[in-house]
């Protein structure tokens, strides 16, 4: 009894370890630094300066798990939000959406990369020639 | 009492037949944990596959992709006056891929004045070693005498990186060459594109909806860790049962 105590509880604590991290891990949602540092307006928040450098400043605080960058502005996708940087008369202005709302919203531009007809993404994928599978 | 004699020694290979039970869910745990994930790794990476040959027909962008990126380029052009366009040696072999606001194949630079009175081209070098591209070195080219354009911003928020392609290679380069007009803007070369939500494309269907998000590597990684709490758990309540059952007897 002692053993399987031992071994069994080994093996269930290197499992809730990988769950943990697997579950809990990847990156922060950017939502409650986006509207304490930058100022609501526009329906949404402004920034003083243009998207690129702006879309750099929140992924240097939260690595969005994807990203596309697009000639109307940076599309930064978060497991709990979608995070439109868009240039505006001033700088940029910013949108926080849930991901669905977010995908619905700007799916002109993210279509085809962050998903598609059932679901599947399509455009852009993979590591290049010979990138694996 | 007859009979209880031979129960000891029963218990005691029952008992030993756990110990045997112990180690293979440790070596089973051992092959999901380690050997598994490795093997995926070598495979994913191409590591089995039987022809070792390169493939020398091998472009960054297949045609769908210079598509949307072609009609993506196109109200940026036709609003700044501006050609934006590439230009991709995959360095496979393959001949180098060149298109723009204009079409797959079209080169902005050599387009009449009428139609690209400026034009601003993002060319990209890969180094393709081993059956991969290993890295890439970004350089953006222009009409203009005065104007430099910069990628650092991209490069340093890790939206761009030459070294660490992984899997967003291709992905980079698509934002690589999305950026030219948003670059263009921050120049002061023209105005800043307005976006539009919902907008319509003719590609979307009525079942168009987000990915989950969470690839292969996500899942197996629940599955397994789900997988050893179980056994472990298992392990536990099997051994208590044995025990319980031992002591009562039975």
């Amino acid at each position: 009894m002692k053993k399987a105590m031992i071994g069994g509880g080994i093996l269930m604590l290197v499992g809730v370890i990988i769950l943990a991290l697997t579950v809990r891990g990847g990156t922060r949602s950017p939502r409650e630094w986006i509207s304490g540092r930058f100022p609501a307006g526009g329906g949404g928040y402004q920034s003083g300066q243009p998207p690129i450098r702006t879309a750099g400043e929140i992924i240097g605080h939260s690595r969005p798990v994807d990203r596309v960058y697009d000639p109307a502005g940076v599309f930064l996708r978060y497991p709990g939000a979608v995070v439109a940087v868009l240039p505006a008369a001033t700088g940029s202005v910013i949108h926080v959406d849930t991901p669905e709302r977010g995908y619905q919203r700007w799916r002109g531009y993210v279509n085809g990369r962050w998903g598609g007809p059932g679901g599947r993404a399509s455009l852009f994928r993979g590591g290049g020639p010979g990138g694996g599978k | 009492m007859s009979g209880g004699g031979a129960k000891p020694d029963e218990r005691k290979k029952k008992k030993g037949n756990g110990g045997w039970i112990g180690c293979l869910i440790v070596l089973a745990a051992f092959a999901l944990t380690v050997v598994l994930p490795i093997g995926w790794s070598l495979w994913d990476e191409g590591a089995f596959d039987p022809d070792l040959s390169d493939d020398m027909t091998a472009v960054a962008l297949g045609p769908a992709e210079t598509a949307r990126l072609a009609e993506r380029l196109q109200e940026a052009s036709r609003r700044h006056g501006i050609c934006y366009g590439w230009e991709v040696d995959a360095d496979t072999g393959a001949p180098v891929e060149v298109g723009s606001n204009l079409g797959a194949g079209v080169d902005a630079r050599k387009a009449d004045k009428a139609t690209c009175p400026e034009w601003i081209v993002l060319k990209a070098d890969y180094f393709y070693l081993d059956k991969e591209w290993s890295s890439v070195g970004y350089t953006v080219l222009d009409s203009y005498d005065a104007v430099q354009f910069s990628l650092d911003e991209l490069t340093s928020s890790g939206v761009l990186d030459g070294t660490e392609l992984g899997e967003r290679g291709v992905a980079q380069l698509a934002d690589a060459i999305g950026s030219l007009p948003l670059l263009a803007a921050e120049a002061d070369l023209a105005p800043a594109l307005p976006a539009q939500e919902q907008v319509f494309s003719p590609s979307a269907t009525v079942d168009d909806e987000l990915d989950s998000g969470r690839g292969a590597g996500w899942w197996f990684l629940v599955g397994l860790g789900s997988l050893l709490v179980g056994l472990g758990l298992l392990w536990i309540i099997r051994s208590a049962v044995k025990e319980w059952k031992w002591r009562r007897g039975l």
